[in-house]
């Protein structure tokens, strides 16, 4: 990702006008030396492919995550998943970085809505039989993981320790609770705001 | 045109991949400095990183914008799907 999307001209600039960015390695000092091999990965023309190691968050300040994805994306497609973290922070959060009323019944909609284009699309290249196709990763396989990711947030907006408690999908690591404790920090820094997570559904929007 | 057909491919072949801009692929870069990796030259060109996922959430806070947080976990036997 750091090798080709991050190095992205048009992604390193869509993302540094609109989020603050963090990288962390889970394990310090982990990197190829391997001048050939990266050299490999940055013009290779793979477009996506599932892995756990390589984990993508979207949060608001208040640690609610906006969307998340794991695994290698190319730059278009990565722009894409931006482009929906801006849609669902714009959706759910004012000019001052605040929930607005309502915020839990957007955040729903949105992702319920991904979820169901991101199934229609696995259908729709299987009928087709049209979108890439590799050996680590096809478009149907893209479309039917960001399906039950999309499906997945659509159960709630929560944070990212929550989220990672109650399944596999997201990122899986340690290092993740030690996120959580300086979002919790960070939380009560800022008084303690309430979080949109709180906002629950809708009877109507929960069984749609 | 069979004939055409395998030069074009033969070309393509024998071609070296084009270089995408922003980085100077024919230099190949220190991996290591006093024991401390070195950052691969097209890291450095794309997205600015903040210096801890602290200092993001403060600037975040003070520039009212959201994260964007990743996480890279080198042990490749946990890869998943």
């Amino acid at each position: 990702m750091r090798t080709v999307t991050f190095s992205d001209k048009k992604v390193a600039d869509l993302v540094n006008k609109s989020f603050v960015s963090a990288w962390k390695n889970r394990e310090p000092g982990f990197h190829n030396c391997e001048y050939a091999t990266e050299a490999s990965i940055y013009q290779s023309s793979r477009v996506w492919f599932p892995t756990k190691n390589i984990c993508t968050f979207f949060l608001a300040p208040d640690g609610t995550v906006l969307h998340y994805i794991t695994g290698y994306y190319d730059p278009s497609l990565f722009a894409i998943e931006v482009k929906k973290a801006l849609k669902v922070w714009q959706a759910c959060y004012n000019a001052d970085g605040d929930a607005k009323p309502g915020a839990g019944k957007a955040f729903l909609a949105l992702h319920k809505d991904w979820a169901r284009r991101h199934a229609y699309n696995v259908r729709r290249v299987a009928q087709e039989g049209t979108g890439w196709s590799a050996s680590l990763g096809s478009a149907s396989e893209y479309h039917e993981y960001l399906a039950r990711v999309h499906a997945d947030l659509a159960k709630g907006m929560r944070t990212l320790e929550t989220m990672e408690s109650q399944h596999e999908i997201g990122n899986p690591f340690e290092e993740t609770l030690e996120t959580e404790k300086r979002i919790e920090e960070a939380r009560s820094r800022s008084g303690g705001a309430t979080s949109p997570a709180e906002d629950p559904p809708t009877e109507s929007e929960a069984s749609r | 045109m069979r004939h055409l057909a395998a030069l074009a491919i033969a070309l393509v072949v024998a071609s070296p991949l084009l270089a995408k801009p922003g980085v100077d692929l024919g230099t190949p870069h220190d991996c290591c400095k006093d024991g401390v990796p070195c950052a691969w030259p097209g890291y450095q060109k794309g997205v600015q990183w903040e210096d801890s996922l602290d200092a993001a959430f403060a600037r975040a806070r003070e520039l009212h914008r959201p994260l964007l947080f990743h996480v890279l976990v080198g042990d490749m036997d946990r890869e998943g799907t």
